[in-house]
C-alpha cells in the first residue's frame, strides 16, 4: 500500500466512491500538491490600504485562553493593533464566543441582525448553523458572495482556490463561493485518520498475544485481560460517537450520535446509496457483539453516563490497571503515558480499525469534513469594501504572509535554522501543549493553514504519534461525507429524526445492557425507527447526496 | 356595578391614590419592558422560525408546531415525567421544610437551633453547576453513596443510570439544597404565633400534640398555601438546567421531561419555532394551574395569592 | 436543663432526645458535601483523580490549587466584576422591590389585584431567548455589564415576601405621617423602610445568592473576557473541555490532574463570600421573611 494508491483512492471516494472498479485507478491531473504560485503575484505592496481600517470579526475558539487578545500578531503588547494591522493597515476587531456557545450566539446575532463584518464558519458546519446553509444567506443578502471579487482583488489565493478539488465543497450549486475558505495542505496529500483504537502493549505482550484485529483477537485480548491481568473492564468506552468498532460491520456513521443533525447520520455506500445506520443487520450485528461483551463484564461499566472528553478520568483508570484499552485521538497517546509514568513497563500503542474477518476489506470511515478546504471566514454585507479583507487575506498567502500566519514571528516562535522556519522551545515547550498554544499564537484567522502539513507536523509531534497515526490511517477506507442538504430538506429531515434521534438514543443503551433487545433490534427497534418515517429522511438525503454527486461530475472530479 | 359607576370609582381612586400609582410606575415599567416587549417571542410557536429572516417574516405554520408535538411518539412520556417529578417535588418541597421547621422549632437551646439552621441554610448558597458536579461526584460507583447502594442492594454501576433512581435522586438533592431554604420561610411564620394562643391551650390542658394540631399548623397555613400556589404556578416548569447536567439517555424513560425536551429541540437541533411552541404550551399549563388553586384556596380557606 | 427535663413527661424527654440527634444527622448530612470539597481541594492532584469516595482529610496536601486559583488574573478580574455587578443588581432590585411592594400592600386601591397579576404572570409566560436578546441587543447593552446588572435584578417572589411583611406595619402609623403633611415617599422610607429592614435585608440576600451564582446572562451578553463574572470563568474551569487539542500533542499529564484539583478549589473560593455575608443576615432571618396572604 503505497502512498500514492491512498490518495489517489481518496480523491476517488471524494468523487462518490460510486465506481464500482476502484481496484484499477486512473490517475487525475487535478490532484497534486499545490502549484508553486507565479512570482508577479507574490509582489504585494504594503500597506494594502492607505489609512488604518477595522473590521469587526466574530470567530469561535476552544477555551478563553485562545482568546486573540494574547496573540502579538493580533494584538500589540500595549493592547493597541498587532504585527499584522501594523503591516497591512487592515485591522481586525475580534470577538472570540466559545465553541459550546457558537451556534446559538451565531443565531442569536443573526435574529438581532446584529452580525460583524465576517465571522468564522467552522468546517462541516453545513447548513446547521446558517438556516439552509451559505448559499441561502448570499440569496438573504447577509453574505457576500465572494467569487465576482476574487480574481481583482486576491488573485494569489484565488490561484490557489481555483481547482475541482476545492471547488467541490467551496462553490456552492448555484455557483456562488460563499466564503474565504481555508486551503489546507496535508502530509502526504492524504485523509488522514485521527482517531482509532490504542491498548496496553506490555499485557498482550506478557499474556503471549499480539496487537488484535478482528473481532474475534479483540474478544481473545479483553478476556485475557480480564482474566490474567486484573482489569475491571478492559475495554473504555471508545471514543463517546466516533463508530471506531461499528464501522466494522459497514455502520459508518453512528446513528446513535447526541451531536448527530441534519444529513451528519445519513451515509453512502461504495454504490452512491444512502444508509441510516439504526435499520441495519449490520448495527444489530454489532450490538449484539458489545451486549455480549458487556455482558461478560469485558465492556465499560459506566458506558452510558461517561462523558466523552473525561480525559484525566480515562486515563487514571488504564493507570491504575483498570481498563487496557480505549479509543481516541491519536494526540491523546502522551496523555495516557504521563498519567501511567509510574507503572513499570507500560506500553500503549495504536491497533488498527478492528474487522469482523481477517479476510475482510479495510473498513470504511466517515470523513465529514472536506479533504482540501477548511473552516471559512464568511464576509457579511455589514462590511464596508469587502476588498479590503480580500487583500488581506490574498496577502496572507504570498510567501512572507504564510510565514507569518503559520510560524509567527521570527525569533520568538520560531528561528531560521538552514534556511528552515524552525519553532522554538515557546511553542514546542509550551505547558499547555504545542497545538493549542500555537492556535493562540497564530491562530485560524488565514486562507493558507500549514498545520496538517508535513514540516509543522513533524516539528510538532514525536514520531511515535505520527507512526500511531499511519496505522490508523493505513487500516481504513475515506467515505466522504460532506454532501449538504438544502433549506426545504434540512426542515424536513429535522421534523422526521425528531423522535427518531431521542428512540435511537435511548434504544442503543438499552440492547448494550441487555443482549435480549439487541438479539431482537431488527425485529423491534429497526421496525419502530421504520414506522416513524425513517424512508423519507433516506430518500431526502438520497436527493441531496445525487445533487453532489452532479456537481463533482461536472467539476471533473471522477 | 353598572359601568358609569364603575367608571366613577375609577376616577375617584386615581384623585385619591395617584401618588401611589406614580410609586409603583418604574415597576410596572420594569416589567412592561423586560418581560412584556419579549414576549412577542411567543409568536415564533406559530411559524417555522428562521433566524435570518426574524419573528415577523418567517413563514406561519400556525398550529403546525403544536401538531407535531401533540402527535410526537414522546408526548405521553414527557407529560407523565414532567407531571411525575414535579408532584414529588411539590410534596416534598413542602413536607421537608415544613418537617424541619416544626423540628427546630421544638428545640429550645438557642445555639444549637441556630448551628443547625445554618447547616441546613449552607447549600442554598451553591450553584447548579457545583451542586450538579458534587451530585455526580457522590453516586459513582466508588463515590460514598454509589458505594453504599452497592454494599446494600447490589447496584454496582453509577447510580445515574438506573431508571429507577433518577427521580429518588432529584428529590433527594433537591431537598438538600432547597429545604434550610425554604423552612426558614416557615420558621418565620411559626414565630410569629402569638404566644398567648400557647398560653391558653396550656392552662386549657392541651398537650404538644394537640398544641400543635390546632394552633402550631393554622399559623402556618397561610404560609403554605401561598408557597404552594405559586409552587403550582411552576409545576410543568421543571427546572432543564439540573437534570441537564445529570441525565443522559439510558434513563430518558423517566428522566426526559418538558423543558428538557424545549431545550434539545432549540438549543441543541435549532428547532426554535418547535421549542416556543412546546414552551407555550407548558406555560398555559402552568396558568391554568395557578389560577385553578388560587381560586380553589380562596373558596376553601380565604387565602389567595392575588 | 435537668430542672426543666423535671417539668416534662417521659415522653416529652424521649422526643427532645431524638429529635436532637434526628437534627445533628440533617446537619451532618448537610455540611459533608462541603467537607469533601474543602478536603479534596488541599488534595494531591493525582490522588484526587484516583479517589472516588468520600474525602474526609487532604489525601496527600499540597496548597497549589489555591496557588494556581490566586495567580489566575481571570478569577481575580471575574471576582471584581462579579461584586461590582451584584451590588448594583441588588441595590436596583431592592429599591424596585420596595416601591413595588410599599404600594401594593397598601388597602383600597382599585388596580392593586390587576397589578398583581400583571407581575406574578411573568413568572409563568416569558418570550425566550431570542426576543430577549433582540430587546438587549436595540437597547445597545451587548457586551455592556448593563446586561447583566439590570434585567432579572427583581422577581415576583422576592416582592410577595416583602409585601408581605409590609401589611403587617399598622395603617396608623402611616395615617399619622400623612396628618404631617409627609410626602408619600417620605412615608416610604422615613416609616416603612426603617421599620421592615429585616424583611429588606433578607430580600436583599435572596438577590445577592440568586445574582452571584447566575452565569447565564454573562455567558450570552457578555463579549470581552474583562467584563466577565466569576461563575461565567468557573463554569469554564468546572465544565471545560479538557481535550482542546485533538491532533497534536496537548497539555501534560500533571497540568490536566492540577485542573482537576483547580475545580475544587474554584468552588470554595466562590463560595467563601456568601458564607461570610450569612452570619449578618442570618439575625434578621426569623423576623423578616414573611410570605402569607392577601387578606381580605
Amino acid at each position: 500500500m503505497n502512498k500514492r494508491f491512498w490518495s489517489i483512492l481518496a480523491v476517488l471516494a471524494l468523487a462518490l466512491a460510486m465506481l464500482v472498479s476502484c481496484a484499477a485507478p486512473t490517475a487525475t491531473p487535478t490532484v497534486g500538491p499545490t502549484a508553486t504560485p507565479t512570482p508577479d503575484l507574490q509582489n504585494v505592496t504594503l500597506p494594502l490600504v492607505s489609512e488604518m481600517v477595522t473590521y469587526k470579526a466574530m470567530m469561535s475558539i476552544n477555551e478563553a485562553a485562545q482568546d486573540y487578545k494574547n496573540s502579538p500578531l493580533w494584538t500589540a503588547a500595549d493592547g493597541g493593533p498587532g504585527e499584522i494591522a501594523k503591516l497591512t493597515n487592515v485591522n481586525i476587531a475580534f470577538t472570540s464566543i466559545l465553541n459550546a456557545n457558537y451556534n446559538n450566539e451565531f443565531t442569536l446575532m443573526l435574529a438581532s441582525k446584529q452580525y460583524p463584518d465576517i465571522f468564522g464558519y467552522p468546517t462541516g458546519a453545513g447548513n446547521t448553523l446558517y438556516p439552509g446553509g451559505l448559499e441561502q444567506g448570499v440569496d438573504d443578502e447577509v453574505i457576500v458572495d465572494v467569487k465576482p471579487l476574487l480574481e481583482a482583488n486576491a488573485p494569489l489565493y484565488w490561484q490557489m482556490l481555483n481547482k475541482p478539488q476545492n471547488l467541490i465543497d467551496a462553490q456552492t450549486d448555484k455557483g456562488y463561493i460563499p466564503a474565504v475558505y481555508q486551503i489546507k495542505t496535508l502530509m502526504n496529500d492524504a485523509y488522514a485518520s485521527v482517531w482509532g483504537m490504542m491498548i496496553r502493549k506490555d499485557w498482550l505482550d506478557a499474556d503471549g498475544l499480539s496487537v488484535p484485529t478482528t473481532m474475534d483477537e479483540w474478544h481473545t485480548v479483553l478476556t485475557a485481560f480480564k482474566e490474567k491481568n486484573g482489569a475491571t473492564f478492559p475495554l473504555l468506552k471508545h471514543l463517546g460517537d466516533n463508530p471506531i468498532m461499528m464501522q466494522a460491520y459497514g455502520i459508518i456513521t453512528n446513528p446513535a450520535n447526541q451531536f448527530g443533525a441534519g444529513n451528519k447520520l445519513f451515509y453512502p455506500d461504495k454504490d452512491g446509496k444512502i444508509h441510516y445506520g439504526g435499520v441495519e443487520q449490520g448495527y444489530a450485528d454489532y450490538l449484539k457483539m458489545l451486549s455480549q461483551w458487556y455482558a461478560e463484564g469485558l465492556y465499560d461499566r459506566d458506558f452510558d453516563t461517561r462523558f466523552i472528553y473525561d480525559l484525566p478520568g480515562e486515563a487514571t483508570l488504564v493507570a491504575q490497571g483498570q481498563a487496557g484499552a480505549t479509543g481516541g485521538f491519536w494526540g491523546w497517546s502522551g496523555m495516557f503515558k504521563g498519567f501511567a509514568a509510574g507503572v513499570q513497563g507500560f506500553q500503549w500503542v495504536a491497533a488498527p480499525a478492528p474487522k469482523v474477518n481477517a479476510a475482510d476489506p479495510n473498513p470504511g470511515q466517515q470523513f465529514d469534513v472536506p479533504k482540501y478546504v477548511g473552516d471559512a471566514w464568511v464576509i457579511t454585507t455589514k462590511a464596508a469594501n469587502p476588498e479590503n479583507l480580500l487583500k488581506l487575506f490574498n496577502w496572507m498567502c504570498t510567501d512572507k504572509g504564510t510565514l507569518l500566519m503559520n510560524y509567527g514571528l521570527e525569533n520568538d516562535s520560531y528561528t531560521m535554522v538552514g534556511g528552515k522556519p524552525t519553532f522554538t522551545d515557546k511553542i514546542l515547550k509550551s505547558d499547555k501543549g504545542a497545538e493549542p498554544f500555537w492556535e493562540i499564537y497564530t491562530g485560524n484567522f488565514q486562507p493558507n493553514k500549514l498545520v496538517w502539513g508535513e514540516d509543522i507536523m513533524t516539528q510538532m509531534n514525536n514520531a511515535d504519534d505520527i507512526a500511531q497515526q499511519k496505522v490508523y490511517t493505513d487500516s481504513i477506507s475515506p467515505i466522504i461525507v460532506t454532501y449538504t442538504l438544502n433549506a426545504e430538506e434540512s426542515t424536513q429531515v429535522a421534523g422526521i429524526m425528531g423522535d427518531i434521534q431521542t428512540y435511537i438514543l435511548e434504544q442503543y443503551v438499552k440492547a448494550v445492557k441487555d443482549p435480549a433487545i439487541a438479539a431482537t433490534w431488527m425485529d423491534v427497534q429497526a421496525k419502530q425507527i421504520e414506522s416513524m418515517g425513517i424512508a423519507d429522511a433516506i430518500a431526502i438525503c438520497q436527493t441531496a447526496y445525487d445533487r453532489y454527486t452532479a456537481k463533482a461530475k461536472a467539476l471533473g472530479l471522477q | 356595578m353598572t359601568p358609569r359607576l364603575k367608571e366613577g370609582k375609577i376616577r375617584h381612586d386615581w384623585r385619591r391614590n395617584y401618588s401611589y400609582y406614580l410609586i409603583l410606575l418604574p415597576v410596572l415599567l420594569y416589567y412592561f419592558i423586560f418581560l412584556y416587549i419579549p414576549m412577542g417571542g411567543l409568536l415564533m410557536a406559530f411559524e417555522r422560525f428562521n433566524a435570518a429572516k426574524g419573528i415577523f417574516h418567517s413563514p406561519w405554520i400556525w398550529f403546525g408546531n403544536f401538531a407535531t408535538f401533540f402527535k410526537s411518539y414522546y408526548f405521553w412520556r414527557l407529560i407523565r415525567n414532567t407531571v411525575v417529578l414535579s408532584l414529588l417535588g411539590l410534596f416534598f418541597g413542602v413536607v421537608s421544610p415544613v418537617g424541619l421547621a416544626l423540628l427546630l422549632n421544638e428545640v429550645k437551646n438557642r445555639y444549637f437551633k441556630k448551628t443547625i439552621q445554618t447547616a441546613t441554610y449552607i447549600p442554598y448558597f451553591i450553584s447548579l453547576v457545583v451542586a450538579a458536579s458534587l451530585i455526580k461526584i457522590f453516586v459513582a460507583p466508588e463515590g460514598p453513596i454509589g458505594a453504599l447502594f452497592n454494599s446494600l442492594f447490589g447496584l454496582d454501576k453509577n447510580l445515574l443510570t438506573y431508571v429507577d433512581l433518577f427521580r429518588p435522586i432529584m428529590v433527594v438533592s433537591d431537598m438538600w439544597t432547597m429545604t434550610g431554604y425554604i423552612a426558614v420561610i416557615y420558621l418565620a411564620a411559626l414565630s410569629g404565633i402569638d404566644h398567648e394562643q400557647y398560653e391558653a391551650a396550656r392552662i386549657d390542658g392541651a398537650g404538644h400534640w394537640k398544641q400543635l394540631v390546632h394552633i402550631t399548623i393554622p399559623g402556618i397555613a397561610p404560609t403554605v398555601i401561598v408557597l404552594f400556589i405559586m409552587r403550582t404556578g411552576q409545576l410543568l416548569n421543571v427546572g432543564y438546567e439540573k437534570i441537564i447536567l445529570l441525565y443522559s439517555p439510558g434513563i430518558y424513560e423517566t428522566a426526559d421531561v418538558i423543558s428538557t425536551f424545549v431545550y434539545r429541540k432549540g438549543l441543541i437541533e435549532l428547532q426554535y419555532g418547535y421549542s416556543a411552541a412546546v414552551g407555550l404550551f407548558n406555560a398555559v399549563v402552568g396558568l391554568l394551574l395557578i389560577i385553578g388553586t388560587n381560586w380553589l384556596a380562596k373558596r376553601y380557606s380565604e387565602t389567595r395569592l392575588f | 436543663m435537668v430542672s426543666k427535663f423535671g417539668k416534662e413527661s417521659p415522653s416529652r424527654i424521649l422526643f427532645v432526645a431524638v429529635n436532637a440527634i434526628f437534627l445533628s444527622l440533617v446537619g451532618l448530612l448537610a455540611l459533608a458535601p462541603f467537607l469533601h470539597v474543602i478536603m479534596a481541594s488541599f488534595s494531591d492532584p493525582f490522588q484526587l483523580i484516583a479517589n472516588k469516595g468520600l474525602i474526609w482529610r487532604p489525601l496527600g496536601f499540597t496548597t497549589i490549587g489555591y496557588e494556581k486559583v490566586f495567580q489566575s488574573v481571570e478569577i481575580w478580574r471575574g471576582y471584581l466584576n462579579t461584586i461590582l455587578y451584584t451590588t448594583a443588581s441588588v441595590a436596583l432590585g431592592s429599591l424596585l422591590t420596595i416601591l413595588g411592594a410599599y404600594v401594593l400592600s397598601r388597602k383600597g386601591l382599585y388596580w392593586s389585584n390587576k397589578a398583581m397579576f400583571f407581575i406574578t404572570f411573568t413568572m409563568i409566560f416569558n418570550g425566550g431567548l431570542i426576543p430577549t436578546y433582540i430587546l438587549i441587543a436595540n437597547l445597545g447593552w451587548i457586551d455592556s455589564p448593563l446586561a447583566v446588572i439590570i434585567p432579572n435584578c427583581m422577581s415576583a417572589f422576592n416582592l410577595i415576601i416583602l409585601r408581605t411583611y409590609f401589611y403587617t406595619i399598622p395603617d396608623s402609623l402611616e395615617e399619622s405621617a400623612n396628618l404631617d403633611g409627609a410626602s408619600r415617599l417620605q412615608v416610604l422610607f422615613r416609616i416603612m423602610v426603617p421599620l421592615a429592614k429585616s424583611s429588606i435585608a433578607v430580600v436583599a440576600l435572596f438577590y445577592t445568592v440568586a445574582q452571584w451564582n447566575s452565569y447565564f446572562q454573562a455567558m450570552i451578553y457578555l463579549r470581552s473576557p474583562k467584563l466577565y463574572t466569576l461563575q461565567l470563568v468557573l463554569r469554564e474551569i468546572l465544565l471545560k473541555n479538557t481535550a482542546t487539542s485533538v491532533g497534536a500533542s496537548g497539555p501534560s499529564a500533571f497540568v490536566l490532574a492540577v485542573a482537576e484539583l483547580i475545580k475544587y478549589c474554584v468552588i470554595i473560593v466562590s463560595i467563601i463570600p456568601m458564607l461570610a455575608a450569612y452570619p449578618f443576615i442570618q439575625r434578621y432571618f426569623v423576623s423578616g421573611i414573611m410570605v402569607g396572604a392577601v387578606k381580605g
